[in-house]
């Protein structure tokens, strides 16, 4: 059997299903801003259409990450022999094939149960939209299944993960028989007691073995999606709620905006926006002490208020910038430091991803934390600026003349860059576009200026552009829709009512627990990446904020700002790694760059937290 | 699952027939209450009931019409005048409702009306061409009726509520449709300061259950379990009205303009509405329920002209 061409035939359905979703994603809110402002009519369906994309472009994501084996997940360099990693290796294929099938039969059952046959978007059934969900998850358990290493020995452990993930999955199997089959349905519903047995004894040995194997590169998906479904299990409810939330997490109002800017980012990263803007900010800051430094921030800044928390910064344009820096009189440590503490600076400025998916997550409005978030954006920026000229100064760096011919040419060859974040920022706030919309705008004007204008992308490389940034966009969304179902449980099983009250009973002071938040967040920022951690921990601190009175939008900037510094922090420091891989530099050497940036984060978190008018008095002025 | 708020009268009453239900049935029905939305948005509830995460719900008449579309001839808007004309409605629709709505697998417990949806906007507006001028806020999941209001003529802007306060700010939206007692609460009037006393819609809701879990309580504690609900639904309705009053008078004392109808409005109004009405007609609801609706409200009218 031909089986080769017939799975890169599969790739390019693919990698094209995803690149049209992506596209349609763009056009729909496009043209619904259009229709709005010149017709004063709308797309028909046009939010559901939408909100359908990102399923599909989500669940397609997720796969091509699959196989391109770029899931986000912990993996530490562990110094095994190469046999022993080999196994866990086996282990680990097991564990995911085996959750990916699990899932794969619960979104099925939840489609069939959830959906009336009849239930239509325009002329698309709706169960068949939903289809890409089981899809998605049979070709990842396959896709892990083939990454198991050992010949036939590991395939054969691996393999066997299919049928483990069926059996952990056999209620939702008997829902589906119950639909499709109904004569079926008593031979699996004589099963039930002894599947529910399972549930029972085996979810916490499994919840510490996802846990032990995270660190050898479980997914984080499956991780945090395994432990909700096991925690589901254990109780006995249906595990089609797993399916649920992560449909109604991936069609919520304000996420088709990730995938949105994500692209953006990638289209600016991948022209030579980044070299223009190094131009422009050196030919205005080069004069300046620590112009360069200074320079190096900014032009962080800019990227990472597009490319949200995904670490692209670094990757897009660290090494540009350290060649730069260096050049420039910059000790290795110094610049590499500042390059790695500054890849997140631009976190609380919009439109930057963990803003809005605190917005989703919390119920607070995205407008009001971005408006929350200046501030304190602000202060981390001068924070770093002002250790960039304390460092320039210090060392006596040589300082360059103004050129205002030199600055004009740079502001002219930088303009349509530059724009763009006005363009965003005037259409939001000032009521032209929601936040999606924006996001679609971003995406189609990020492509006319560097494939039309600039010319620096081809229009042939598009799909190349596109298929990096595919494990960002999947990637994150698959942790999202996940990590959904663990905190679906948390607020089912009333954790956060007995946290808070915990807390009630055992703190009183504000300010020592405001202590206390800080210190458990910056420990959760050293295991955890900022999606988990807003999916998961979100739930257990907002009844405390109301507990303490403290206002949503402060809370949510606490919060965010904390999660900043997780990018620096060993072990799981996202910045830290990429920083490693793109400067070249061992872990070890690069936390000692770090640390004196980190300790200065950690200053302006503190005040960010005990001044709660750095976080609210905009709103104020806004309102 | 509910959105009503915690500490809010709805969730007061819910905490108090589970309660009761506990008592009437000796332990055996408990209730476990999610509420302001904690187990998901409406559509989400539902979902949760079908796959048999949660047992039960409370739900608008948007979350009825996703259960069972028919259910939407009660929020056409201007179709219905007065709470009386509604009652009679609602006595003659219901039994065919809840029938249907039995077929789908789910219990209707309770299904009243708690009360009106006016308009809010910036300037005031007593004609449709007022509100034509305006941008008008769509938050309600009902994608068929966004459209039937696009059709009508008016701009319509889809905002999430949780951003409408910043949509009216930043000038994204002008008006928004709401029942006054969210406008009150949420501090939306201000920005917003004149109301139209002209009924938009009812604000229909109820409380359903899983058929499925319904069919399993024992026979004898049915029926004195919806007397309780009844009974607590009458308190309710009461506390409900009172709240709106206060919350009504609170809003005038802070600036908020209450404008009656001209009496030629209601004409114009349903005029515009009806343009829309290809759209929700066996787009949304059958042909055949809306015309038995305009049936019943004839011979409601008919009965009261004379
Ligand atoms: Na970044
Ligand atoms: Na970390």
């Amino acid at each position: 059997m031909q089986v080769k061409p017939f799975l890169k035939f599969g790739k390019g359905l693919e990698n094209l299903l995803a690149f049209l979703s992506i596209f349609l994603l763009a056009l729909f809110p496009f043209l619904e801003v259009i229709a709005r402002k010149f017709f004063h009519t709308g797309i028909r369906n046009s939010t559901e259409y939408t909100h359908h994309l990102v399923l599909i472009l989500a669940f397609v994501g997720a796969a091509i990450t699959t196989r391109e084996n770029k899931h986000l997940s912990l993996t530490l360099n562990l110094k095994f022999k190469p046999r022993i990693l080999s196994r866990i290796h086996v282990v680990t294929s097991f564990l995911n094939t085996a959750f990916c099938t699990a899932f794969a039969w619960c979104s099925m059952s939840f489609l069939l149960n959830a959906f009336d046959a009849g239930e239509k978007i325009a002329i698309f059934p709706l169960r068949w939209i939903v289809m890409v969900m089981p899809l998605g998850y049979v070709l990842m358990a396959f896709r892990f299944f083939r990454q198991a290493p050992g010949g036939a020995w590991g395939k054969g452990i691996a393999s066997s993960g299919f049928a483990f993930g069926t059996l952990l999955a056999w209620g939702a199997l008997a829902n589906i028989a119950q639909v499709l089959v109904p004569a079926w349905a008593n031979f699996f519903d004589a099963l039930i007691p002894f599947y529910h047995q399972i549930g029972m004894h085996l979810a916490s040995p499994i919840i510490v073995l996802l846990i032990l194997t995270a660190l050898a590169g479980v997914p984080i998906f499956v991780v945090l999606g395994g432990i909700g479904y096991m925690l589901f299990a254990h109780t006995g409810q249906p595990l089609e709620v797993v399916a649920n939330e992560a449909y109604s997490l991936l069609i919520s109002h304000s996420i088709p905006a990730i995938p949105l800017f994500t692209f953006t980012g990638f289209i600016l990263s991948e022209s030579k926006a980044g070299e223009r803007l190094v131009r422009l900010f050196k030919a205005v800051f080069s004069w300046f002490p620590g112009g360069l430094a200074i320079m190096a921030i900014l032009v962080c800044t800019f990227f990472t208020t597009f490319t949200g928390a995904s670490g692209v910064t670094i990757l897009a344009v660290g090494g540009l910038l350290s060649y730069v820096l260096i050049g420039g009189q910059y000790k290795k440590n110094f610049s590499s430091g500042l390059l790695t503490a500054t890849g997140s600076i631009g976190l609380l400025f919009p439109p930057s991803l963990p803003v809005i998916i605190y917005g989703v997550t919390a119920q607070t409005s995205i407008k009001d934390m971005f408006v929350g978030g200046i501030v304190p954006g602000i202060i981390m920026v001068m924070a770093m600026v002002l250790v960039a000229i304390f460092y320039a100064s210090k060392n006596k760096i040589r300082r360059e003349h103004f050129v205002f011919k030199e600055a004009y040419a740079a502001i002219k060859d930088s303009f349509w860059e530059i724009l763009l974040p006005v363009i965003i920022i005037w259409g939001y706030f000032g009521g032209i576009t929601t936040l999606v919309e924006s996001g679609a705008v971003a995406v189609l004007y990020a492509l006319v200026v560097e494939v039309f204008i600039h010319k620096d992308i081809k229009f042939r490389d598009l799909p190349r552009v596109l298929l990096k940034c595919m494990p960002i966009i999947g990637g994150v969304l698959a942790i999202l829709a996940l990590a959904k179902g663990l905190s679906y449980y948390i607020v089912d099983a009333e954790i956060p009512m007995q946290l808070t009250a915990w807390v009630q009973n055992n703190i009183h002071s504000k300010y020592i627990f405001l202590l206390l938040l800080n210190i458990s967040l910056l420990i959760t920022g050293c295991f955890m990446d900022i999606f988990s951690a807003i999916m998961v921990v979100v739930p257990l601190i907002i009844p405390l904020g109301n507990l303490f009175g403290i206002h949503p939008v402060h809370l949510g900037i606490i919060f965010l700002a904390n999660m900043e510094l997780g990018y620096l922090t060993p072990p799981v420091g996202l910045n830290l790694f990429l920083a490693s891989y793109t400067f070249n530099e061992p872990l070890r050497k690069l936390y000692k760059d770090v640390f004196p940036f980190l300790l200065i984060q950690i200053v302006v978190v503190l005040l960010i937290t005990y001044v709660p008018l750095l976080s609210t008095g905009l709103l104020a002025f806004f309102k | 699952g509910s959105i009503a708020p915690d500490r809010s009268p709805w969730n007061d009453a819910l905490k108090e027939i589970g309660r009761e239900w506990e008592a009437i049935s000796k332990g055996l029905v408990k209730l476990k209450i999610y509420p302001g939305g904690i187990a998901g948005s409406e559509e989400d509830t539902i979902r949760k009931m079908k796959v048999g995460t949660l047992g039960g719900a409370v739900l608008t008449n948007i979350g009825l019409t996703k259960i069972y579309p028919d259910a939407f001839v009660l929020s056409i808007p201007f179709m219905f005048h007065s709470e009386k004309e509604m009652a009679y409605v609602m006595e003659r629709l219901n039994p065919i409702f809840e029938k249907q709505i039995q077929e789908k697998g789910f219990k209707v417990i309770i299904w009243t009306m708690s009360g009106w949806v006016n308009f809010f906007s910036k300037k005031p507006v007593l004609y449709p061409q007022d509100l034509k001028k305006q941008k008008l806020a769509f938050s309600t999941g009902e994608p068929a009726m966004e459209q039937a209001w696009k059709k009508s003529g008016y701009h319509i802007v889809p905002s999430d509520l949780k951003d409408l306060m910043m949509a009216l700010q930043s000038g994204m939206v002008d008006a928004f449709y709401l029942p006054p007692l969210i406008a009150g609460s949420g501090q939306y009037f201000p920005l917003a300061p004149h109301m139209y006393s002209l009924k938009v819609a009812p604000l229909v809701g109820g409380m359903v259950i899983m058929d499925k879990i319904w069919q399993r309580i024992p026979e004898n504690f049915k029926q004195p379990m919806l007397d309780v609900v009844t009974r607590l639904s009458d308190k309710l309705a009461g506390e409900t009205a009172d709240l709106e009053r206060k919350v009504l008078d609170s809003m005038k004392k802070n600036g908020l303009i209450i404008h009656e109808p001209p009496s030629d409005s209601l004409m114009k109004w349903k005029e515009a509405a009806n343009k829309g009405m290809d759209e929700l007609i066996e787009k949304v609801f059958s042909r055949e329920i809306y015309e038995k609706l305009q049936q019943i409200l004839q011979e409601y009218r008919m009965k009261n002209a004379g």
